[in-house]
């Protein structure tokens, strides 16, 4: 098989699709004057369905791919905020052998023993050093405030400790050191308000299981925002000048270089930004620590101008040289065709450099995490340290469990939602555009 | 028709395949009865668990040990969910936790070490200084007897389990002054105090480096022996989480080894064995 002679017979109107092609192999001149092409008509159509099949076969993988990452996401992220952890309040025995809880005998149990949801009281018949006790306690359906749907008497009070929001463990005195008889009551949290979700301000997972991302959330637009503001001009007239003004040799070397940068890999930049830019920071402003959304924003305008610088040379080079020819024949100075005949032109291709740019510095991650300080906390000054959306999944994936892991998948929706968002501004700038230019 | 469409699809399985196959892949060298024993879980435990898979290992030839430091909280689900056969946490575990009834074994003991750079000239700190300090009401290195200087607090992200146990011990769980600086890891924190005059951190006792300065807490130094001691308070287990009902016998094998005088001389050098 020869593949490459395929495309010799291509025809050269470019309309014509890839089913005309099948349809009208040899009706192009030169054809039959090209005895070094073997295969025949009928094997080459043959050939050229299947690679379409196969074409079709592998992007159909792509997409499934893809499906199947944004239904693992949502499917993950959004239980938080329609079902409680557990169906029921569950008891956890820890150093008792045997326990009656509501009748029911346990022996050697460890696993989490669910309560019958519609139970009204919860009843532990244990021997404590020797002697069998009995505790009951009186179970309500508290909505509002699940820590108030279990009441424990004043007699209890002694043993009670509370080590987590909605957890509550009753430890008893034992005969043996590290192995005192312990009731652990884990009360199953409500489904999590996405409002609180999205303008809460405090993210404490752990203890106090709160879960609000609106600092993390601000620091994300803020940093980003602030790299564009920083990164997107510079890109730009570095654009115009590789594109226009460089001489061809120099202007591939520049290009080359600029391409280089896109192929460091971000946790360098990190570093760089953890040994260089941190530490300057810290001179500069004379605060407690270099690890702040400044020193974020110098990074990430840094690694945002590759994305822009490419694209955007793109589109210049892109622009018709009879664009150009005109505007200076009608005698205007390279400098004002360059603004005012290229750029203009080239408008909608520097846009979606700009909004590439700001997609990379809201996904960036490592680098980030590296110099940004990474407290969740709403940035007051330049040198605040904070926290972004994605830093935080990425801190925290291996070390959570439960609601808390959920929640990072949550946050990977909030994620995607703002991608979206800046996908749709970017199709609607781009359309935009196109009507101007056409009008 | 037909003949393309299979065709394509026998050119796609040609290229699939042998990418899908790759995910079951595992070779079976080194005679029939080769073992691997996974371990994943916290980033503390990991060096310890390194030095003891590395050991085991050369005297039994047919055990791997593959160790990854993930973080507790992951190793605890691992252990839990069968990802991995032995799991590590670096604390002790939490209410729900407990609910999944896995087996405990409790393999070393650690100290949490407060520390600062190496220039800085304080010595030493009461625990009340700490928790002031890492709730936000001690801000400059001139209240604690240093010099004029912010103090720039670093801490561990939430739900490691350094910092659970710090915070526990130290008595202000969750209460971290926002904006401190929280770093994955012990290296980050490590890293983030070594170059930052102003920084106070705190990492285990067995990963302290030259680059940093471990503080006295309440005038006793953060050493071994002060922790068997019991001077030396800011401490937590270091715990191997497994089902028993579920792991291999060369599994049972490695895990009765830990405990055994040969490991504990290992858990000597860094950190405290267990008695």
């Amino acid at each position: 098989m020869n593949h490459g002679d395929s495309k010799l017979c291509a025809p050269t109107d470019a309309r014509a699709t890839l089913d005309d092609r099948d349809r009208l192999p040899c009706e192009f001149p030169g054809q039959a004057a090209r005895p070094e092409y073997a295969m025949s008509s009928s094997t080459r159509i043959i050939v050229d369905r299947s690679l379409r099949h196969i074409f079709r076969i592998v992007s159909f993988f792509s997409v499934i791919a893809l499906a199947a990452m944004v239904i693992f996401v949502f499917a993950q992220g959004l239980g938080p905020f329609f079902f409680p952890t557990a169906p029921s309040i569950a008891v956890v025995l820890e150093n008792i052998p045997s326990a009656r809880i509501n009748g029911s005998l346990y022996e050697n149990h460890r696993r989490a023993i669910p309560l019958d949801p519609e139970a009204s009281y919860l009843t532990i018949e244990f021997p404590l050093s020797g002697t069998p006790t009995r505790i009951s306690l009186p179970l309500y359906r508290n909505v509002e405030d699940p820590g108030r749907s279990i009441e424990f008497p004043p007699e209890l009070q002694d043993y009670l400790s509370s080590p987590e929001h909605l957890s509550y463990t009753l430890s008893f005195p034992g005969s043996l050191p590290g192995l005192e008889p312990r009731i652990h009551i884990n009360i199953p949290e409500p489904p999590y308000s996405f409002r609180s979700f999205i303008t809460g301000r405090e993210w404490r997972p752990v203890y106090r299981k709160m879960y609000g991302i609106f600092p993390m959330i601000i620091a994300t637009l803020l940093s980003a925002l602030g790299a564009v503001l920083v990164g997107a001009p510079v890109a730009l007239l570095s654009c115009v000048l590789i594109a226009e003004f460089l001489p061809p040799r120099l202007s591939a070397a520049v290009t080359g270089a600029i391409e280089l940068l896109a192929g460091i890999p971000s946790v360098v930049y990190g570093f760089f930004g953890l040994m260089i830019v941190v530490p300057g920071i810290q001179r500069l402003f004379g605060s407690a620590s270099g690890s702040s959304i400044a020193a974020a924003i110098a990074i990430l305008s840094l690694m945002i101008l590759p994305t822009i610088v490419t694209i955007g040379v793109t589109a210049l080079r892109s622009v018709p040289a009879t664009l150009r020819e005109a505007s200076l024949a009608l005698g205007a100075t390279k400098m004002q065709t360059a603004w005012c005949v290229v750029c203009t032109s080239a408008k909608s291709g520097l846009v979606t450099g700009v909004v590439l740019g700001t997609a990379r510095a809201l996904g960036e991650t490592m680098a980030v995490i590296l110099v940004a300080g990474n407290s969740p906390q709403i940035p007051v000054s330049l040198v605040s340290s904070v926290r972004t959306l994605t830093a935080t999944i990425a801190l925290e994936m291996g070390y959570s469990a439960g609601r808390h892991n959920e929640m990072l998948f949550s946050i990977g929706i909030i994620l995607f939602l703002l991608i979206f968002l800046l996908n749709g501004v970017i199709m609607r700038l781009r359309g935009k555009m196109h009507t101007e230019v056409s009008s | 028709m037909k003949i393309e469409r299979t065709v394509a699809l026998v050119a796609a399985m040609a290229l699939l395949v042998p990418a899908l196959s790759f995910a079951g892949g595992r070779s079976e060298s080194g005679g029939p009865t080769q073992y691997t024993i996974e371990v994943t879980g916290s980033t503390s435990v990991s060096p310890l668990m390194e030095s003891f898979a590395e050991t085991y290992s050369a005297a039994h030839p047919h055990v791997s040990i593959n160790v990854s430091g993930t973080g507790s909280g992951d190793g605890i689900t691992g252990a839990n969910t069968g990802v991995a056969e032995l799991g590590m946490s670096s604390r002790s575990l939490r209410p729900t936790e407990l609910g999944f009834g896995l087996d405990v074994l409790t393999v070393a003991i650690d100290a949490i070490a407060v520390i600062v750079h190496p220039d800085n000239p304080v010595s030493g700190l009461s625990r009340d200084q700490v928790r002031q300090i890492y709730t936000g009401e001690i801000t400059n290195w001139n209240q604690v007897g240093g010099p004029d200087r912010p103090i720039a607090v670093v801490s561990r992200e939430p739900g490691s389990g350094t910092r659970g146990a710090f915070e526990e011990v130290v008595d202000f769980v969750d209460r971290l002054v926002s904006g401190a600086i929280e770093f994955d890891g012990t290296g980050g924190v490590r890293a983030s105090v070594a170059g930052n005059l102003n920084a106070i951190g705190y990492i285990s006792l067995g990963s302290i480096t030259h680059e940093v300065k471990a503080l006295d807490i309440e005038g006793v130094a953060a050493t071994g022996a002060n922790v068997t001691s019991g001077a030396y308070t800011i401490a937590r287990p270091f715990l191997v989480l497994y089902r028993q009902e579920k792991t291999a016998s060369e599994t049972d094998r490695f895990l009765e080894w830990m405990v055994s005088p040969e490991a504990q001389a290992i858990v000597e050098r860094n950190y405290v064995r267990i008695n």
